[in-house]
């Protein structure tokens, strides 16, 4: 009476490493290209650079706000959550780090020898901006 | 499934592994903000420190990133310069900013040029960018 269950069951056994292959193919997929289909890339290439351009061209005692309403949007789009991870400005290496996707991060590098400090994106006034200071870098 | 995936891989970056054109813009502020200190401030060219220091440059993040300059005083042709009128160069092959061939190529920086006068002397600033983005994976 249970036959034909019982043979559909053993079925399932057989496609079970092909699923399995098929959806480890689908997490390699996500993790290869996932950050340039979602948009997130080429939106954390346009912030960095363009967050870059204007501390390069910024003199200490200027204080910068940003509107990056669209660069949160795109990342709460892929569930990047962690807002104060989205932006990152090392005052050691140079570098401004804009993360829009879970698995990746794109930074680019400035040469404008000043400290930004109490870098911070400041929520919903009434869009989101990031907020930063531009300082004179202390000598060694 | 491989090949499969060595297809759409391929093709997206293909589609969307250009980045965000920014070195002409690296160069051109580069280049206003090195004229902008010459015509600002009096430089000894005795040492580079002093040079760093006054025009607010980061000599580490210049070297790191792929940055170039060359700063000439009453030269006739900065790019081909050599000797006393060379003031500073971080970088080489200046001949590259003026090669027709290579504007689309990504391996040759972009270049600005800029040519001024100060108390009776003519300065020829020319400086480069081959920067590009760095992509850093995030542990989750």
């Amino acid at each position: 009476m249970n036959k034909r269950g019982e043979s559909e069951f053993s079925l399932l056994y057989v496609y079970i490493p092909y699923l399995v292959i098929l959806a480890a193919f689908m997490i390699l997929l996500y993790f290869s290209i996932g950050h340039y289909l979602s948009g997130a890339a080429v939106s954390e290439d346009y912030y960095a650079k363009e967050i870059v351009k204007v501390i390069n061209l910024a003199e200490p005692g200027d204080v910068i706000e940003l509107n990056v309403h669209k660069g949160t949007e795109i990342a709460l789009k892929n569930k990047v959550t962690a807002y104060s991870d989205l932006f990152r400005i090392d005052n050691k290496n140079k570098e401004v780090c804009v993360r829009f996707f879970e698995q990746g991060r794109t930074c680019y590098s400035f040469f404008n020898d000043v400290f930004i400090d109490n870098w911070r994106l400041e929520l919903g006034i009434p869009e989101n901006v990031l907020y930063f200071e531009v300082k004179e870098r202390v000598k060694k | 499934m491989a090949l499969i995936w060595v297809g759409l891989t391929a093709g997206t970056y293909m589609f969307f592994g250009s980045e965000y054109e920014f070195r002409q813009i690296d160069a051109n502020i580069l280049n206003y903000k090195i004229s902008k200190c010459i015509i600002e401030n009096e430089i000894l060219w005795k040492n580079n420190e002093e040079f760093y220091d006054k025009c607010r440059i980061n000599n580490e993040s210049i070297l790191a990133n792929s940055l170039i300059f060359r700063i000439c005083r009453n030269s006739g042709d900065c790019i081909v310069e050599s000797g006393d009128k060379v003031l500073m160069q971080v970088g080489g092959n200046f001949q590259s900013c003026r090669f027709e061939g290579v504007k689309g190529n990504d391996a040759f920086p972009k270049c600005a040029e800029n040519k001024f006068e100060k108390e009776g002397d003519m300065y020829w600033v020319i400086a480069g960018s081959n920067q590009h983005k760095k992509t850093r994976s995030v542990q989750l």
